[in-house]
């Protein structure tokens, strides 16, 4: 099976000099969900921008055999499902319904087709209902939910969340748990909540300034205390990752 | 942080709220047509007209003051030009001459500036009726399904959209200051102020930078694409002959 995501030998550097990504190899399958943690500024969000072409570096990335340039751009970013950090960034426009519908409307969908699918992108997030709302009247949970409609409207084959849990309240970061769990999609998550990590993933890579330290399951590497903490990172207590539970 | 102040009502429920956009951008500009061709000094077509919009302001629930204290902050410009007509005269050239020693004020010119404190006035409550019964995404719909540019209609929305944002930031940066700031001086003040305008202006050009990433990321090519769930129905046709019937009746009153 050819995989969802194969990056060889993967550099970037920001046009300040900042090297980001430092020589980054990743194989991803179709149907892995796989997190991706480190600490501040170790280059999550650099190597999600990638999988859509949005930053292009030096090496190789390939999604479901295709490789990234020009001519595959228009088709990789159909199946690559990019949701940013902050949904202020995700939701520019007026309305929940003209935002959720702007991606399938770009990949050239009639617009009883890109309405079909916006209604259901929000119905599959909890937020049918919401179409004529104003983004900023929402709640920050809600935003988040509406965010990941406007890339679920695609249908996109691989979804890449960047922080998805960041400024959530305790319950807003449970029901988002829930509903990334129920997603089917090939997935990968960028953050530095663990647990949710823990939650949600099988495997576990490991970044740190530009470089994978670690690539493995998700339990030895929420186990390896010392690892952890040699990158930054806060070991899970084990009353949380022995209670795990079992993942479809 | 919340700030609701800029479009507060449009969400409300009312017969009004639920008309097409269209309708009411039609509606509206003809009004304010009506009220600025009408003649100088027809007070009593004027009050008409008053009660015309009043009647949509009771309709959509929209508190009266609301709309009155909103439509007033047009006063101070129309009045500041309005102050200058008395002293102006017609003279029997159809020239308006004007009379600097302004002591002869002129009883036509009172008029003419108390009709353009008044048309500017009704205008204004149109403009406000208008924006408080429609969404401002709805307006933008209902622009472009009347062919206005594209782009335009693109940066206003824009606008809309991160305007609430600058605010919000605008309000914790300058909540940080003052929590921190323990009676500094004017010119401290001025040289903090700069600088939060500037810190706000990296911010949205930062922020400019990854909405169009997000944006890109969604296929989007640099053209435009919108779907329109516009419906013209049949309160749109009743409420639409009802208010121009109004209009024209208080037209043709003034005629006769
Ligand atoms: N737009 C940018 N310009 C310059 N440097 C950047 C930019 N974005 C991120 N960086 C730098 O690149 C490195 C990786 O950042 P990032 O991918 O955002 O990390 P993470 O998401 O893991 O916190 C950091 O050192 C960061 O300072
Ligand atoms: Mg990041």
């Amino acid at each position: 099976m050819t995989a969802a995501i194969d990056i060889l030998d993967l550099h970037f550097s920001y046009p300040d000099g900042r090297n980001a990504l430092r020589g980054i190899d990743l194989r991803i399958e179709q149907g892995e969900s796989v997190g991706i943690i480190g600490p501040n500024g170790a280059g999550k969000t650099t190597l999600l921008l990638h999988l859509n072409g949005i930053l292009q570096g030096t090496g190789e990335i390939a999604v479901f055999g295709l490789r990234i340039d020009k001519s595959s751009l228009k088709s990789i970013r159909k199946d690559v499902g990019v949701v940013f950090q902050d949904p202020d960034d995700q939701l520019f426009s007026s309305t929940v319904f003209d935002d959720v519908a702007f991606g399938p409307l770009n990949t050239g969908l009639s617009a009883e087709q890109a309405s079909a699918r916006t209604r259901e992108a929000l119905a599959e997030v909890g937020m049918a209902g919401f179409e004529s709302s104003v983004p900023h009247h929402l709640s920050f949970g809600e935003k988040k939910r509406v965010s990941i409609a406007t890339v679920l409207s695609m249908r996109p084959k691989i979804l890449a969340l960047d922080e998805p849990s960041s400024n959530l309240d305790p319950r807003q970061r449970r029901n988002l748990i829930q509903l990334l769990g129920s997603l089917r999609a090939t997935k990968l998550i960028a953050s530095h909540d663990l647990p949710l990590i823990f939650q949600l993933c099988d495997r576990t890579v490991l970044l740190n300034s530009g470089v994978i330290v670690a690539d493995g399951t998700t339990t030895d590497i929420m186990h390896d205390r010392a690892l952890l903490e040699a990158n930054d990172l806060e070991a899970v207590p084990t009353e949380f990752t022995n209670t795990r539970a079992p993942q479809s | 942080m919340k700030h609701s102040f800029i479009d507060r009502y449009s969400e409300f429920g009312s017969p009004i709220h639920g008309l097409d956009p269209r309708t009411k951008i039609v509606c509206m500009v003809l009004f304010v047509l009506a009220v600025v061709t009408t003649p100088a000094g027809r007070f009593r077509l004027f009050g008409l007209f008053a009660i015309t919009i009043a009647t949509v302001i009771v309709l959509s629930g929209v508190p009266v003051l609301y709309v009155l204290r909103r439509s007033c902050l047009v006063l101070p410009f129309v009045l500041l030009t309005a102050a200058f007509l008395p002293l102006w005269k017609a003279t029997a050239d159809g020239q308006a001459s004007l009379n600097l020693l302004g002591v002869q004020i002129d009883r036509q010119g009172l008029v003419l500036a108390g009709t353009m404190a008044v048309k500017g006035l009704l205008a204004a409550t149109a403009m406000i009726v208008l924006s408080a019964t429609t969404r401002f995404g709805a307006l933008l719909k209902g622009l472009e399904a009347m062919r206005l540019p594209k782009v335009m209609l693109m940066i206003l929305s824009f606008m809309y959209r991160y305007l609430f944002i600058a605010i919000d930031q605008s309000m914790r940066m300058d909540r940080a200051r003052r929590s921190r700031d323990c009676g500094s001086g004017y010119l401290r003040r001025m040289r903090t102020l700069g600088n939060m305008i500037g810190m706000l202006f990296v911010r949205s050009y930062e922020r400019s930078e990854r909405v169009y990433q997000s944006m890109v990321s969604r296929g989007f090519d640099g053209e435009i694409r919108n779907i329109s769930r516009l419906h013209i129905e049949s309160p749109d046709y009743i409420f639409s002959a009802i208010f121009i019937t109004c209009l024209a009746a208080i037209r043709v009153a003034g005629q006769l």
